[in-house]
C-alpha cells in the first residue's frame, strides 16, 4: 500500500509542479529566425517569420523551440521548393526542434544585458543532435526580453544530402540567426 | 532515476505549458511540387510559376527519328524552336506570350490555378483552368484572307493529383477553336481528353508520359492521331530539363494536337526561372 503511495506521489507531486511552472514561463512574441549558406558562388538565405513558436521556463532553466520548416521563405521560390522537397523532406519532418536548458541561471527580472548558453538536443531533419547554443539576453525595462544569437549548422550532420548535379550551390555550414522577444504569460 | 525524473518533468511541462500551443491543429497545407515545371513535355501541367517569378522556357524538336543514322536520327534536319515567357502577376495566376517556329504562330495565354490540393485532409485535386489565343504570321494567300482567319483558340481545364512523394497525374479536357477549319470537310471545333503522369526515380530526375485523345465523329478518326510523348526531366537546381520523344507533329499546342502526320521526334525542353521579387534580405531583420 505504501509503495503504491510511493509511486503515485511523485506524478501527482511533479503535475502540481509543473502546474506551478507556468508562473515562470515565458512565452516568444516574435521570433525570427533565418539562415544564410555562404557559398563561394551562391549565397543563399531565408527567414521564416511565422512558424516559430517558443517558450522559457525559469524555475527549470528549460528552453523549447519549434520551427515549422515550411514557413521559411525565400526570395527564389524554385529554391525554396528544393529546400522543402529535397532537402529538409518538409513533409516527412515538418519541424525543427529544440530542447534545452540554461546552462547558468539567469536574472530575467533585472534590467540589463546578459550572455546566455542553452544545451540541449536540436532535431532537424529528424535527426538529433546535441547542441550548445548561445546568445545574448536583454531584459528590458517592461520585463520583456530580447534574445538574439546565432550559432551553425552542418547540414551533412543532420543527413541532408546535397546530389552532386546541382548549381545551387550549399555552404558546409549554414549560419543561422534568432531575434525574439519573450513576454510573461 | 534522474532521466526518469527529467522526463516526468519534461512530460508534465509539456501537458501543463505544451499542451495548449501543441495541440493546436495545424491547418491542411497546399501540396507543393506535383510536377517539376509549368509544362511537362508538349502542353501544360497544373503548376504556375511562384508569385513575381518569371519563366523563361525554349522547346526543342528534331526530324524525324526513322530518318536514322544517315540524318543522325532527325538532328541533321534541325529543330524548330519555340520560346516562350511566363510571368506570374498573382500568386495563382500566369500570363505568358510564345512564339514557335514551327508555323510561325505567336500565342499568348492566362493560366489560373483555380483549386490547389491540401495536405494532409481538404481539397483532394488540383484544378488550373488555361486560355490561349493564337495568331499566325504563316503566308497563305489561299487558306488565310483575313486577320481574324488566322486566328485559333485553345482553352483546357486539367485536374491533377500528387499521390505520394513520386507519383503525380494529370487528367484534362481540351477544346480547339479555329476560324479558319484545316479543310471544308473539317469542323472548326475540336475536343480532347489528356491524360499525364509522372514518376520521381531520384530527388533530380523524373520520367513522364503524356497523351491526348481526340474525341470526335469516328469517320474522322483515321486523319487524326492521338499525340503522346515520354521522356525524363532533370532539375539541376537552376534549370529543369526535359529530354523526350513524342510522336506530335507541330510545336504549338493547337498543331500538335491536329497530328495528322505522326512522327518520331527527339527533342528537349529548358526552362528558367528568375525571381523579380525582393525577398527577405540577410541582417534586416526589423
Amino acid at each position: 500500500m505504501v509503495r503504491n503511495m510511493a509511486r503515485w506521489i511523485k506524478p501527482i507531486l511533479i503535475t502540481w509542479l509543473a502546474c506551478g511552472l507556468r508562473a515562470q514561463t515565458y512565452h516568444a512574441d516574435s521570433l525570427i529566425i533565418s539562415f544564410y549558406s555562404d557559398a563561394p558562388l551562391e549565397k543563399i538565405t531565408a527567414e521564416n517569420r511565422t512558424g516559430c513558436l517558443s517558450w522559457i521556463d525559469f524555475k527549470t532553466d528549460s528552453v523549447y523551440v519549434r520551427v515549422r520548416i515550411r514557413d521559411f521563405s525565400f526570395p527564389n521560390k524554385l529554391m525554396q521548393e528544393h529546400f522543402n522537397e529535397d532537402y529538409l523532406e518538409s513533409d516527412k519532418y515538418p519541424y525543427a526542434h529544440f530542447w534545452g536548458k540554461l546552462v547558468a541561471p539567469f536574472p530575467y527580472t533585472r534590467p540589463g544585458t546578459y550572455a546566455v548558453s542553452a544545451r540541449g538536443v536540436l532535431e532537424i531533419h529528424g535527426v538529433r543532435r546535441e547542441e550548445i547554443i548561445s546568445g545574448v539576453y536583454e531584459v528590458l525595462p517592461d520585463s520583456k526580453l530580447k534574445l538574439t544569437g546565432r550559432f551553425f549548422i552542418r547540414p551533412a550532420d543532420h543527413k541532408i544530402k546535397v546530389p552532386r548535379l546541382l548549381w545551387e550551390k550549399i555552404a558546409e555550414q549554414v549560419e543561422v540567426t534568432f531575434r525574439a522577444t519573450y513576454q510573461r504569460r | 532515476m534522474k532521466t526518469f525524473l527529467c522526463r516526468l518533468v519534461f512530460l508534465g511541462y509539456f501537458l501543463g505549458i505544451g499542451g495548449e500551443v501543441l495541440a493546436q491543429e495545424e491547418p491542411p497545407q497546399p501540396v507543393i511540387a506535383t510536377f517539376k515545371g509549368t509544362r511537362l513535355y508538349n502542353y501544360h501541367t497544373t503548376e504556375t510559376p511562384a508569385h513575381k517569378h518569371l519563366e523563361f522556357r525554349v522547346a526543342h524538336r528534331f526530324g524525324d527519328l526513322r530518318q536514322g543514322y544517315g540524318n543522325f536520327f532527325g538532328i541533321d534536319a534541325g529543330a524548330t524552336v519555340r520560346l516562350s515567357l511566363g510571368y506570374a502577376f498573382f500568386p495563382r495566376a500566369e500570363v505568358g506570350v510564345e512564339r514557335t517556329g514551327a508555323g510561325k504562330w505567336w500565342n499568348s495565354y492566362i493560366k489560373v490555378r483555380l483549386l490547389r490540393q491540401t495536405t494532409p485532409r481538404g481539397m483532394p485535386v488540383s484544378v488550373t483552368w488555361m486560355s490561349f489565343a493564337f495568331i499566325t504570321e504563316e503566308s497563305d494567300p489561299l487558306r488565310y484572307k483575313s486577320v481574324t482567319d488566322r486566328l485559333e483558340y485553345l482553352h483546357q481545364v486539367l485536374i491533377a493529383r500528387k499521390f505520394s512523394k513520386r507519383l503525380s497525374a494529370l487528367l484534362g479536357g481540351i477544346v480547339l477553336h479555329q476560324n479558319m477549319a484545316l479543310s471544308y470537310s473539317l469542323p472548326n471545333s475540336w475536343f480532347w481528353l489528356m491524360a499525364a503522369v509522372r514518376f520521381k526515380i531520384t530527388r533530380r530526375a523524373t520520367v513522364f508520359t503524356e497523351g491526348t485523345f481526340p474525341l470526335w465523329r469516328r469517320k474522322l478518326l483515321s486523319e487524326l492521331y492521338p499525340a503522346w510523348s515520354v521522356g525524363t526531366e532533370i532539375d539541376t537546381g537552376g534549370h529543369v530539363f526535359q529530354l523526350g520523344i513524342t510522336n506530335a507533329d507541330g510545336l504549338s499546342e493547337n498543331r500538335s494536337l491536329l497530328t495528322q502526320r505522326p512522327l518520331l521526334r527527339l527533342g528537349f525542353n529548358i526552362s528558367r526561372l528568375f525571381s523579380l521579387q525582393g525577398g527577405p534580405k540577410y541582417g534586416t531583420m526589423d
